[in-house]
């Protein structure tokens, strides 16, 4: 297996462990997970586990994700992506990924700036953030990513952040949801995001407790303090639920053959 | 005998779906038939029409020529008089045409059967008189089609045919007759149809794709026919994510594939260079319609020929593929299939409007001998093992690929160069292997195609790529003088070698862009330098007899 190529201190370390850990204790086989990347810093990550792997595009991981998935409902596919690849390059996917429930798991790397070209800002950066392509600061607000999965129909909101213990248990507990969940871990990036320091977490975050009211969520979510912990949950029919050619056997089980006379028929 | 007739009319009061009723009871009377329709980029208002070439033997596009026009519109008389042997009319429309005129009180009939939409329908009616043929085609197709609907408007509109049909025998005279021919198992279909039938028939389970005209139809083909053959379709949220979702299928082992017209192409470049760098097999089919931009919508153009050839950065090699009539759509489709599964490289399918929707008469597929030449192929795919190498080196450039489910199979297939393990890595050595190994795989496809058709034996060739293929093969029919013809229906790998034999021929390019893309390929690929070229790049089909002249003009 490949050696991480990430920055002493990076939170990628924690993620990898948390992924590794979680799978393990959920006793699934490795063959049968998919982990699909984009492209980034932790984008990386399908190198480093024990598993099948796509790394894709920058901000066409979801994508590639559903795709997998519907093809093979039996797969548990994980999808990883940075703040960048998320919201920014990706941000039509996300909110399309919350809406349809399909029913993957997907865990961004959200450290506020750009690592892999070294340091710009993201769609998550708070308003002001001085970095090299906003070297007079941002002017947007950031996304933020509780809030919009909730409102746009995930149904599996959390939020971690790397250096947290809890963050295994809780990739754990998005993998077993069934449907679309968001783990949002807040990530160290000792390289270029200086400010965001482990001292700078502990005072500017909360432990939270999953709600299933909408409303009382997004009101936690746009709180002061980040939240931390799973914040929404709820049960709704998954995307690949709703389509009855894959209920019994995954698209890729199915034979091939077929006989087209019936379509022909249309056509006399 | 040959019978070509219009209809026009303004756009959204079912012109079209009229027309092809008339095609539809001249094919089950065992003719010959081939319809093509113009209508503008908006859902009301605008002008339609409709061209029905009907004939005893194969025809193979639409005519300039019209024997008859239909005209339900002052409008239609306007554009199209001019051009028509004889015009079909209301009453009310008689006064402005020119020439042989067929006025028939065809709003005061419908209006006396209850609607005056059923106007359509005694038109319909008395073009079958004029012509000779008898009702029971077109009675029955009425009673399929409005299947749905109250017994009374079935019976109205049965009875506005035959008002129709009444009055063109006992009132009118018309030169052209046309009788029943021996009946054959023949379907009415068009090019984006049989798409879906060949990639149905292929075992295509999945497609992703946004809507774009001229393509739209196979994303909703495929949809109409999900539920019969267990396909899932998805309409994504745009073309980024329908070529990403079709390699994600095409990577976890499922016949996938998309489509779309230039500017979703456009969208899809980056994706393109996935599927090649991560060689996942997928297909897409591309509708071309005039750029650029947003161009001319719904009209026809062969401009992305080049742009097929080489979007995304870099150099990958990929399969064209360019049909040239629905037959080849529905066994080029298939056999895409194949070459994308057994070469795991992106395969495209490239079409315009003019193919994507014009409908011919043709053997039934599930009759047709030919379909059994077409064997599913899925390549190399590995049960997996300790030593399992995703992208091992191997003589013909195909490494044995293993699906996600599979044990000691795991890898990760990835848009950076990539090892043998597909692990990234940058060393130089490894970035030749592994683009000659790309290279490689297309080098062995090339020798497993077999050479383009040349029909004819003459000096003077022209050739031509695409839906062309239909015109030209009409326009030798009437043209005063003898050419050959061949026809590329694969772009790339590109037949150099039998190209190559033609050196010496005095060859005439045909095709629908204005700066004549088959010719730059074409001396890129040979050094033939081709003088001849016509060119239309005014968003319409070639038509034969146009096209006999020009060419006459350069032998």
């Amino acid at each position: 297996m490949n050696i991480p190529t990430w920055c002493p201190g990076c939170g990628d370390y924690m993620i990898l462990a948390a992924i590794r850990k979680a799978i393990q204790e959920l006793k699934i086989s490795s063959e049968d997970v998919l982990i699909v990347s984009g492209i980034g810093c932790g984008s990386k990550m399908p190198h480093y586990v024990n598993a099948y792997g796509f790394e894709g595009l920058h901000g066409r991981a979801l994508p590639v994700a559903t795709g997998a998935k519907l093809a093979n409902n039996k797969l548990h596919v994980i999808v990883i992506s940075g703040d960048g690849d998320a919201y920014g390059i990706g941000g039509n996917h996300f909110l399309h990924s919350c809406r349809r429930n399909i029913n993957i798991t997907y865990i961004t790397q959200d450290n506020s700036v750009y690592g892999l070209t070294r340091g710009q800002t993201s769609p998550t950066s708070p308003q002001g953030m001085k970095t090299n392509s906003t070297p007079f600061g941002a002017l947007e607000q950031p996304v933020n990513p509780l809030t919009l999965a909730i409102t746009q129909g995930a149904t599996f909101v959390s939020q971690e952040a790397s250096h947290n213990i809890e963050l295994a248990n809780t990739v754990k507990q998005a993998i077993k949801h069934k449907g679309f969940s968001l783990v949002n871990v807040l990530q160290l990036c000792p390289s270029f995001n200086k400010h965001n320091d482990i001292q700078w977490f502990n005072k500017n975050t909360k432990q939270i407790k999953t709600q299933k009211n909408k409303y009382k969520a997004i009101e936690i979510a746009e709180s002061s303090k980040l939240p931390i912990g799973v914040l929404y949950q709820i049960k709704r029919k998954t995307y690949d639920e709703q389509e009855p050619q894959i209920s019994k056997i995954p698209l890729v089980k199915q034979s091939l053959k077929v006989n087209i006379n019936k379509l022909l028929n249309d056509f006399i | 005998m040959k019978f070509n007739w219009r209809i026009g009319g303004e756009a959204g009061k079912g012109i079209i779906n009229l027309g092809q009723i008339f095609a539809k009871a001249c094919l089950r009377d065992g003719l010959k038939v081939f319809s093509y329709a113009e209508y503008p980029s908006l859902i009301r208002g605008g002008h339609n029409y409709l061209n029905v070439s009907v004939s005893d033997e194969n025809v193979y596009s639409h005519s300039s020529k019209v024997d008859l026009l239909l005209a339900l519109d002052k409008e239609t008389i306007v554009k199209h008089n001019k051009s028509s042997s004889a015009v079909l009319c209301d009453v009310s429309l008689s006064k402005i045409t020119k020439g042989k005129c067929y006025a028939i009180p065809m709003q005061e009939i419908a209006k006396d059967l209850g609607n005056v939409l059923y106007q359509n329908i005694v038109a319909i009616g008395a073009t079958l008189g004029l012509v000779g043929l008898d009702l029971k085609q077109l009675d029955k197709l009425l009673k399929e089609t409005f299947s749905h609907k109250d017994k009374n408007v079935i019976n109205a509109n049965l009875k506005a045919a035959k008002a129709g049909w009444d009055y063109a025998k006992e009132n009118f005279k018309f030169d052209i007759k046309i009788s029943p021919a021996k009946k054959e198992d023949r379907i009415f279909i068009s090019g984006n149809d049989a798409i879906v039938a060949g990639a149905i028939n292929a075992g295509c389970k999945f497609i992703s794709a946004y809507p774009m005209t001229p393509a739209t139809s196979i994303l909703t083909g495929m949809a109409k026919y999900s539920r019969d053959y267990n396909i899932v379709v998805k309409h994504t949220e745009d073309e980024l994510a329908s070529i990403n979702m079709a390699i994600g299928a095409g990577f976890t082992g499922v016949r996938s594939m998309t489509c779309t017209s230039g500017g979703g192409f456009a969208l899809m470049s980056e994706g393109l260079g996935l599927a090649a760098q991560t060689e996942t097999p997928v297909v897409i089919a591309v509708s071309q319609r005039p750029g650029p931009a947003t161009g001319l919508a719904t009209r026809s153009g062969q401009g992305d020929l080049q742009f097929a050839l080489h979007s995304s950065q870099d150099s990958f090699p990929r399969v064209v593929i360019a049909p040239g009539d629905v037959n080849e759509c529905f066994y080029l489709t298939q056999q895409a299939f194949n070459i994308a599964e057994k070469y795991q490289i992106p395969v495209v399918i490239l079409v315009d409007k003019f193919l994507s929707t014009a409908h011919s008469s043709v053997h039934n597929f599930s009759m047709n001998l030919f379909s059994k030449r077409i064997k599913i192929e899925r390549g190399k795919i590995a049960t997996g093992s300790a030593k399992y190498k995703r992208y091992l080196i191997t003589k013909d450039g195909i490494s044995p690929r293993t699906l996600p489910g599979t044990k000691n199979g795991e890898f990760v297939a990835s848009s950076y160069e990539h090892d043998e393990h597909g692990a990234e890595c940058e060393d130089k050595e490894n970035k030749i292997d592994m683009t000659d190994k790309r290279y490689k795989k297309f080098e062995v496809l090339a020798k497993e195609l077999s050479d383009p058709k040349l029909f004819g034996n003459s000096n003077n060739v022209v050739v031509s790529w695409g839906s062309t293929k239909g015109v030209v093969r009409e326009s030798r029919k009437i043209c005063k003088k003898d050419f050959a013809h061949i026809h590329l229906s694969f772009i790339s790998p590109f037949p150099t070698k039998f190209f190559n034999k033609l050196s010496k021929k005095n060859l005439i390019v045909v095709e629908g862009n204005k700066t004549s893309q088959l010719s730059d390929l074409i001396r890129k690929e040979t050094g033939i330098e081709i003088k001849h070229k016509i060119l239309r790049y005014d968003g319409r089909p070639f038509d034969p007899e146009n096209l006999a002249k020009e060419v006459s003009k350069l032998i």
